[in-house]
């Protein structure tokens, strides 16, 4: 998916072919906006950096070189401009608040089965509170990971770090979260409508 | 849990890409808002069709480097070439203020200090060694005579100065290459010698055979007591040889006028 294509796509778009640019932000939208989402927590400042991303990226449409993939050009324009988000709220308000109805509200499948709907709330709660406890280099790590499916040498070239060191601070990540999810897995619950492979 | 254990854990997220139970991963797909999807695309619609930006000249990636260079070179030769015109200026100014300075320095008219040096060191000589200057036949002369010839004015006051206070003027820095400042300090060396007055005579004689540059810084009071004492030997024909060289060199000299009347010059050595 995330090939040299893009580049091409990005060429083209910067040539004036608006299919490309919708085919590459078809392939983006979801996963970018996950990871923005998950950052900051927050639907409505995942709006703004989302279009605030896309507008950078529309912007640099003609300096742009296929020197790297997309993909991570793609995402380290999304890191910066979090950490400028970051920096700004640091003022103001405290970073990543949360918004009880951030996740909940969202969009998705199987949400009409009000069983499956309290299991998630409470899955989701716990994995954001242990998502929200992780170190910011740590959750990035994570995010860029999880969420946007970088692998490890594209999340140290978005991160400017090492591969091991990316690596190191996803095994930590993943590490904490699994710790947190399992304790509460471990609460007696009621009966699940869906088995979870392997239990 | 064993370390052994985290590792295959870490090893099998890393193989599934997903930390969540897969009924949540699968029930928390996120999706951006469909009007924001058409807000983005209808930007990058409107900036197609905006037509391209006004590209700005961007320079090639050495041309930094290479003008950062260029510019270092440039400050640093300029630096360097002004460090060299300026020393040897610096030097000559301060070789010739150095030569000026014994010049005039010892000029108790110009300077009044080395007067005032010479009357703590020789006080009975005070009234003499300022006498000459308040008469008008030593300092209309040197009026008239311009600037050139406040070097030969200098030696004036010293003229009926004692032997010491000529010897402290004499000894005064003279840096050695300055002819006229050494010419004057010996003139003055040999005024100061009252009771000699022959002694500068061979040395006068010969300024004048060679016709040095030195002959023009001679004292005219001195000179002209020179040739009354060659008149007074009964060397009529060599006084009037420097009469007329005195006449040459001091066309607008006033005779004092007991010299020519005492020693009966020629008519045409006289004051035209």
């Amino acid at each position: 998916m995330a090939t040299d294509e893009d580049g091409e796509l990005m060429l083209r778009y910067a040539r004036g072919d608006m299919r490309a640019f919708e085919t590459l932000y078809a392939r983006y939208r979801t996963s970018l906006y996950r990871y923005l989402t998950r950052h900051t927590r927050n639907p409505d400042t995942a709006n703004d950096l989302f279009q605030e991303v896309w507008g950078k990226v529309i912007a640099s449409r003609e300096r742009y070189e296929p020197r790297a993939k997309f993909r991570t050009f793609l995402y380290r324009i999304a890191r910066n401009c979090f950490i400028d988000h970051y920096r700004r709220s640091a003022a103001r308000e405290r970073p990543g608040t949360i918004d009880a109805n951030a996740e909940s509200s969202l969009p998705g499948p199987d949400q009409d089965r009000p069983d499956l709907r309290a299991e998630q709330a409470e899955l989701t709660a716990s994995y954001r509170a242990a998502l929200a406890a992780l170190p910011p280099e740590q959750r990035d790590v994570f995010l860029l990971y999880e969420e946007s499916g970088l692998s490890l040498e594209e999340i140290a070239i978005v991160s400017g770090v090492g591969p091991e060191t990316a690596k190191s601070r996803l095994r930590y990540a993943v590490a904490k979260l699994r710790s947190a999810l399992t304790a509460r897995e471990e609460v007696p619950r009621a009966a699940t409508p869906i088995e979870e492979p392997g239990t | 849990m064993s370390g052994a254990g985290h590792e295959d854990d870490f090893e099998a997220y890393l193989r599934e890409r997903s930390v969540l139970p897969r009924r949540l991963s699968t029930a928390q797909r996120i999706e951006p808002p469909k009007d924001l999807d058409a807000l983005v695309l209808g930007k990058a619609r409107q900036a197609i069709h905006a037509g391209p930006e006004l590209r700005l000249y961007r320079a090639p990636r050495w041309a930094l480097p290479v003008a950062l260079a260029a510019t270092i070179l440039l400050s640093f030769s300029i630096v360097l070439n002004i460090g060299l015109t300026t020393r040897p200026r610096d030097q000559q100014a301060s070789s010739a203020s150095t030569a000026l300075a014994p010049a005039t320095a010892p000029d108790p008219a110009v300077a009044p200090p080395a007067s005032q040096a010479l009357a703590s060191r020789a006080p009975q000589s005070k009234a003499t060694a300022t006498a000459p200057l308040q008469t008008p036949s030593e300092a209309g002369p040197a009026m008239k005579s311009g600037a050139a010839a406040t070097a030969r004015m200098a030696p004036g006051p010293s003229v009926s100065a004692p032997a010491g206070a000529a010897s402290a003027l004499a000894a005064t820095p003279s840096a050695g290459s300055d002819s006229r400042s050494a010419v004057a300090s010996a003139d003055r060396a040999e005024q100061a010698d009252s009771p000699a007055r022959s002694a500068p005579l061979p040395e006068l004689q010969s300024r004048a055979a060679t016709g040095t540059p030195a002959k023009q810084v001679r004292d005219p009071a001195a000179w002209l007591r020179h040739i009354e004492t060659l008149r007074a030997r009964g060397e009529t024909a060599e006084a009037d040889a420097e009469l007329r060289r005195f006449r040459a060199a001091f066309p607008d000299y006033p005779l004092s006028a007991p010299a020519p009347a005492a020693h009966d010059p020629p008519k045409e050595h006289r004051v035209q």
